[in-house]
């Protein structure tokens, strides 16, 4: 078997005991929503790694080949995850799925101010609040909220960097 | 080993043209003409390597078309969130500009009212053909019905019936 057809079989073995593992951890143990996604990511890089170990264990290849091949298999395991995480959390934090779900599940069609009567910006502020209170990320303290996660903050910054980077403005709404 | 720096010398070359095309002027349908350049790395590379790269065999095709693919789709799925502004990021970098005396509620209310989420994301749910306004309504294409079904469908395996959103 070809050393490519190995580390996809490999990477794929991987995501699944990813996909298992989270859903698995969620439904059957009872853990947090993300603590489940970082569970099944954590046993998917626990296979991945075992799998190369096994791949790769006194096999007769240069170490800089090892590494190359390595560098693959983990890069698809990554993007895949990410992928996978993209993908359960659009059905918890995307708008246009809810928006969707709205107008699927709605007893009649809506219009524009149907849809914004019962979806809405206000709904979408108190809801992510909510969520980083909930989650530890900003505290609330006398009727004002505080940022309490240096993460978040980070990744705000490198989005900001990335947007004027490549569409040169800092906000859609600019 | 060629898939794996075919892969990422491709990726990175595509990156590269975008970046450029970019910087010049955005494309008025950005995201489908981001994911046309990531195509046509992906084609043009791996014809090239098929025909003239010695031991490139199908096998190393497909790898090098799963690992490209997958590096690309990451790539256009993070920039859907630099075209359009992430909520929960956009309360954080307000948050944290209040910092340790906070931000008040009714101050966070006025933020997010400059900040049309929803009104945004419905048109470009219209822009991408995804809904359609029939007789002043807001009607949802059936050809997404797949990618929604599963998206439920998971939802539904987690257990989870909470709207989202």
């Amino acid at each position: 078997m070809s050393e490519s057809v190995l580390g996809l079989i490999v990477t794929f073995l991987a995501i699944a005991i990813n996909l298992a593992g989270q859903l698995g951890s969620y439904r059957l143990l009872g853990f947090g929503y993300m603590r489940s996604v970082f569970v099944g990511f954590a046993l998917g890089g626990l296979t991945l790694g075992l799998g190369e170990l096994a791949r790769f264990m006194g096999a007769d290849m240069a170490a800089s080949r090892i590494l190359v091949l390595l560098a693959g298999d983990g890069a698809i395991y990554v993007c895949l995850g990410y992928l996978f995480f993209n993908f359960i959390n659009s059905g918890e934090s995307s708008i246009r799925v809810r928006i969707l779900w709205e107008l699927r599940h709605a007893a009649t069609p809506l219009d524009e101010a149907g849809l914004l009567a019962i979806y809405n910006d206000d709904l979408i502020l108190s809801t992510r609040l909510a969520r980083l209170v909930r989650n530890g990320q900003v505290i609330e303290r006398e009727g004002r909220y505080v940022l309490h996660s240096s993460i978040l903050v980070l990744m705000a910054r490198i989005m900001r960097a990335l947007k004027l980077l490549i569409v040169r403005r800092e906000s859609e709404f600019d | 080993m060629i898939a794996v720096l075919l892969a990422f010398g491709s990726f990175a070359a595509a990156f590269l043209v975008h970046l450029i095309v970019w910087r010049i002027a955005v494309p008025a349908a950005a995201l489908r003409a981001a994911a046309a350049i990531y195509a046509v790395f992906l084609v043009a590379a791996a014809s090239g390597a098929l025909a003239w790269a010695p031991g490139f065999g199908l096998d190393d095709g497909a790898y090098f078309g799963v690992l490209y693919g997958a590096i690309a789709l990451c790539y256009l799925l993070t920039y859907t969130g630099i075209e359009a502004d992430s909520p929960t990021l956009s309360i954080v970098a307000a948050l944290a500009k209040g910092g340790e005396r906070g931000v008040s509620a009714a101050e966070m209310v006025a933020f997010i009212r400059r900040r049309p989420f929803v009104r945004s994301r419905l048109l470009q749910l219209y822009r991408d053909g995804i809904v359609v306004e029939r007789d002043g309504h807001i009607i949802a294409s059936p050809h997404i019905s797949f990618m929604f079904a599963l998206s439920e469908f998971y939802r539904r395996l987690m257990g989870r019936t909470g709207k989202g959103g």
